[in-house]
């Protein structure tokens, strides 16, 4: 190694002397030469890199948020047809529900006329599942219910749809929430007002504007506040895509350069159609208002093109300070501000005099309180989330602009909601409890479909908090005692047969229990049908452990599809918790005619393009025999007939329900249906603590109130040769006529004895007048 | 925007520009596949009107294979099940699927209709489906023997589809005879 370093430096000496020694201030300049070569190139390197990161940036975000649209989910539309058990107050609510005006004649799409009892509507055009639906103007002739359709012409059409409500869509999890528009749904005014107001020389920049920041603080300067911005279009949306509030020098830097590059990079039409799709346009609650498409739905709960000059102007001015010219709280810095616009957009010849003369100083015309885009209900909505998550990832659910048409019925949900609070507040009043102290949840479905068409988490229906239809488990009390009936029906038992309501004792987790009934009273030998309807303890529990507590154990796990953790005698009187859209499941398949049908809020997803992404047929089982779901429905019948559900002003109306009560008054429950919904209700505390209530006189009391809103249609039943009529009490065969008595199902050879008396065995008045004539 | 002008852009850019914090947002991902195989659904699906006026052009329906019972002409569902059979006529037995399930939701207690149903989940080859479908039919008939029957066949070509072939020719022996 030494010979090789010494071989080196006489090298290097050898080169110096040929080339003598330089000057000390030649290499200093060849030195400094160097330096600045190096860190120019370090320099050039550096900010090529940083560009074409920016560049990167943009074009990957641009070209990603100009099409992230979130999924849309709507409720189920209004079917209209002769005879439909609309009223013309109900169809004109729907109607102000979606933003449709009331106007003298119905020349544009969006506007509805009443005269009378007609009611014509120009409806607006909508993609429904099976395709796009023009707009269309129809008539429609009401008496009690709907009693004509017709088209313009005034022919008969045997059906129409009004468009469904927006019920709320998945959007990001920043809270944002946006209704894209496409470039042709967007108001040419709108355009060119914005860039009359925003940013005059859009169409001539490179993405900022020297002249633009000039004549801004020019007229800022004298009018001695800050009246116009020097961001251009192209800027703001650069700060809104990707750059925080914050006042710096670095970050406004940053802006103009992203500026320009998205300006060089994309066409001025795509900027200025993402910017009206990106605005900040205010607040919603927890959700911020982006675009013009929902600010228009936001302020004016209409679709953007149906706004006029006024209230675009109102939107454009908006945009400015959406909290210092919020149109609702601050009302007249707002209109100001509207008319300012409206002055510019008549300078700039987009309006003609007679417009800008007939609008300034026009009211607002906002809308307050309009739920976006017609409707808001989160219960419901972490249902569809729920059964929709078991196919899609979140992702696909908040950017790829699917179309969710969900089996929601905006009326059912309204009176649910309505029903719910209106009764807990009675309830608390009339028991003294404490404001607030009880909540409650509901669940409607279809009886025959499954379809869930109304889902209350709580008593607060608009607050997207601990949503109890779905997730709170509570002990269910009796109303598990149709399934041990329906056991034993299955083991050959009759509704008549009779079962011995008799003290018991019994051992559970090592410890002694004497379940007691309701009234603490003990009946002895009971039919099966009046043990169901008063709720007997006894007598159930001693017929549950006849039959076995593992066999009505397996069959309740058949009816909801999961198995109970409960494994013990207590399970028979429901020691078993439950959410309500769990007892919906169990009592769905009673409702239906012994049908299991999965619950079911999705209907159908579509792409943005309209075509199916899946289909959610109907489904169902049959997990109950025909003739054990005809006895059983006719066993909850009697309950509410003669038993615990008497009480209930629909009692005698046709109807069929069990209540259940937890211990302590805990928990007060009630599943009744008719023959179009079955709808159960839970009411409770958060906490757990005793109410005082019992099924009938707290859940069933909120359901009686749903059916005053609904309107019960009567259950039909099949007619049967084994129909037998008997006595309530006693279970004896007796007469139709007599008091007290119910339909049963008798299998062949069943035999019963006769009630005396007025029973079917007592002899007919001409009998008896000719045994006392002798002529017998 | 040619490239001279990007490029002056990006200088311009770049004179302006102070340093980066900002990272590019991920990229969105493909949309997943539901996690059951998806239905397929046919993409040239033809708008129909949703108003159903009797002035509209309704081709006569072909002659069915299958058992039509006369609907009245005044039933909005009778609109529907025309519409379901000109879907069901092009091919588009899940767009025919749809339509039937709408006219369910207006009248869900019509056994007809539940046969209809289960005949085009049949024709979808989804004969289990089928078969409860028809179950539900049946449950509904109301003592209209016709229906019970029509829905019993139903339930043994669902069989037969699910390799149940003696249980299907039970069915069927019973009922095949039967004039209700």
């Amino acid at each position: 190694m030494a010979a090789k370093r010494g071989s080196a430096t006489r090298y290097r000496r050898g080169r110096e002397r040929r080339r003598g020694k330089p000057s000390s201030g030649g290499r200093l300049l060849r030195r400094l030469i160097a330096a600045v070569a190096v860190v120019a190139t370090l320099g050039v390197a550096a900010v090529g890199g940083y560009l074409f990161f920016l560049d990167r940036t943009i074009t990957w975000t641009f070209e990603g948020r100009r099409w992230t649209v979130p999924a849309v989910i709507y409720a189920q539309p209004l079917e209209l047809y002769p005879g439909a058990a609309k009223t013309l107050a109900a169809v004109t609510r729907e109607l102000e529900r979606l933003g449709y005006e009331n106007t003298a004649d119905v020349s544009s799409p969006g506007t509805y006329k009443r005269t009378g009892n007609r009611l014509e509507i120009h409806q607006r055009a909508f993609r429904f599942m099976e395709g796009q639906r023009e707009s269309q103007r129809i008539e429609i002739v009401f008496d009690s219910t709907v009693a004509e359709v017709r088209d313009r012409s005034g022919r008969p059409v045997p059906l129409v749809r009004i468009e469904p409500i927006t019920i709320g869509s998945f959007f990001p999890s920043h809270g944002e929430d946006r209704l894209v528009l496409a470039p042709e749904q967007i108001p040419p005014l709108l355009r060119e007002a914005l860039k009359a107001v925003e940013d005059q020389n859009f169409d001539r920049h490179a993405g900022f504007d020297p002249t633009g920041i000039a004549r801004a603080m020019w007229v800022n300067f004298r009018a001695g506040e800050r009246q116009q911005g020097g961001s251009t279009i192209t800027q703001q949306l650069v700060k809104s895509y990707y750059l925080d509030n914050r006042r710096t020098v670095e970050r406004k830097l940053r802006e103009l350069a992203m500026a320009v590059i998205l300006d060089a990079r994309f066409d001025k039409e795509d900027i200025l159609d993402a910017y009206i799709n990106e605005i900040y346009l205010g607040q919603d609650g927890a959700r911020a208002v982006h675009g013009f498409g929902l600010g228009a739905q936001f302020y004016f709960n209409r679709p953007l093109t149906e706004l006029g000059a006024d209230e675009i102007a109102t939107l454009i001015a908006i945009i400015r300070g959406p909290s210092y010219y919020n149109p609702f709280r601050n009302p007249d810095r707002a209109l100001a501000r509207r008319d300012l616009v409206l002055d510019k957009m008549r300078e700039s010849g987009l309006i003609t005099a007679q417009v800008h003369e007939q609008n300034r100083g026009m009211p607002l015309k906002v809308v307050r309180g309009t739920r976006i885009g017609g409707g808001y209900y989160p219960a419901f909505m972490d249902l569809v989330r729920q059964e929709l998550n078991l196919l899609y990832q979140d992702v696909d659910l908040t950017s790829a602009g699917l179309r969710i048409f969900t089996t929601l019925q905006p009326n059912v949900q309204d009176a649910v909601e309505a029903a719910l609070t209106g009764t807990l507040s009675r309830l608390e009043r009339d028991r003294k409890l404490p404001e607030q102290s009880l909540q409650g949840a509901v669940v409607v479905t279809s009886n025959q479909t499954g379809e869930v068409l109304a889902v209350a988490g709580g008593r607060d229906a608009g607050f997207a908090g601990f949503n109890r239809a779905l997730h709170a488990r509570r002990p269910i009390g009796s109303l598990v005692k149709p399934v041990v009936y329906l056991a034993a029906l299955e083991q050959g038992y009759h509704m008549a047969t009779l079962i011995n309501d008799a003290p018991v004792h019994l051992e559970e987790h090592g410890q002694s229990w004497m379940p007691r009934n309701f009234d603490r009273k003990v009946n002895g030998p009971v039919p099966m049908l009046r043990a169901l309807g008063d709720s007997l303890n006894l007598a159930t529990i001693n017929l549950g452990l006849t039959l076995g507590v593992e066999q009505v154990a397996t069959r309740l796990a058949n009816l909801t599809g999961s198995a109970p953790r409960n494994r013990f005698p207590s399970l028979l009187l429901g020691a078993e918790a439950m959410s309500p859209l769990q007892v919906a499941g169990l009592y769905g398949t009673f409702a239906s005619g012994g049908f299991y049908m999965p619950h079911k809020a999705v209907i159908a997803v579509l792409d943005e393009a309209g075509r199916p992404v899946s289909r959610h047929s109907l489904q169902l089982e049959q997990r109950i025999a025909p003739e054990h779901a005809q006895a059983m429905s006719r066993a909850l019948e009697s309950v509410m007939r003669r038993g615990t559900g008497a009480n209930s002003r629909f009692a005698r109306a046709g109807t069929a329900g069990k209540t259940g009560t937890s211990d302590d008054y805990r928990d007060s429950w009630f599943a009744g249906y008719d023959d179009a919904h079955l709808t159960v209700v839970w009411v409770g505390t958060d906490d757990n603590t005793a109410t005082g209530l019992s099924g009938s006189n707290g859940a069933m009391r909120v359901w009686d109130e749903i059916m005053v809103h609904l309107g019960v249609q009567p259950l039909l039943h099949a007619t049967a040769d084994n129909l037998r009529s008997v006595e309530y009490e006693s279970g004896l065969l007796a007469h139709a006529g007599c008091a007290d008595v119910e339909q049963v199902y008798l299998p062949d050879g069943a035999a019963l004895r006769s009630k005396p008396g007025c029973g079917i065995n007592a002899p007919s008045l001409t009998d008896r007048l000719r045994s006392w004539l002798g002529r017998d | 925007m040619n490239l001279r002008n990007l490029l002056i852009a990006l200088i311009w850019a770049g004179l302006l520009a102070g340093c980066a914090t900002a990272y590019p947002p991920a990229p969105r991902p493909a949309p997943t596949p539901p996690a059951t195989p998806p239905t397929e659904f046919p993409q040239d699906r033809i708008p129909l009107p949703d108003a159903l006026p009797d002035q509209a052009p309704m081709p006569e329906p072909e002659p069915a294979p299958t058992v039509r019972t006369p609907v009245d002409a005044e039933r909005p569902t009778l609109a529907l099940l025309r519409q379901s059979e000109r879907s069901a006529d092009s091919g588009d037995v899940e767009g025919a699927i749809a339509y039937v399930e709408r006219a369910i939701r207006l009248d869900s207690r019509d056994a007809e209709l539940w046969l209809r149903l289960a005949r085009l989940q049949l024709t979808a080859n989804r004969p289990t489906i089928a078969e409860q479908l028809a179950h539900k039919a049946i449950a509904l008939s109301r003592q209209q023997r016709d229906h019970e029957r029509q829905g019993w066949l139903l339930v043994a070509d669902a069989r037969e589809a699910q390799g149940d072939r003696d249980g299907a020719t039970q069915i069927r022996d019973r009922w095949r005879t039967y004039r209700g």
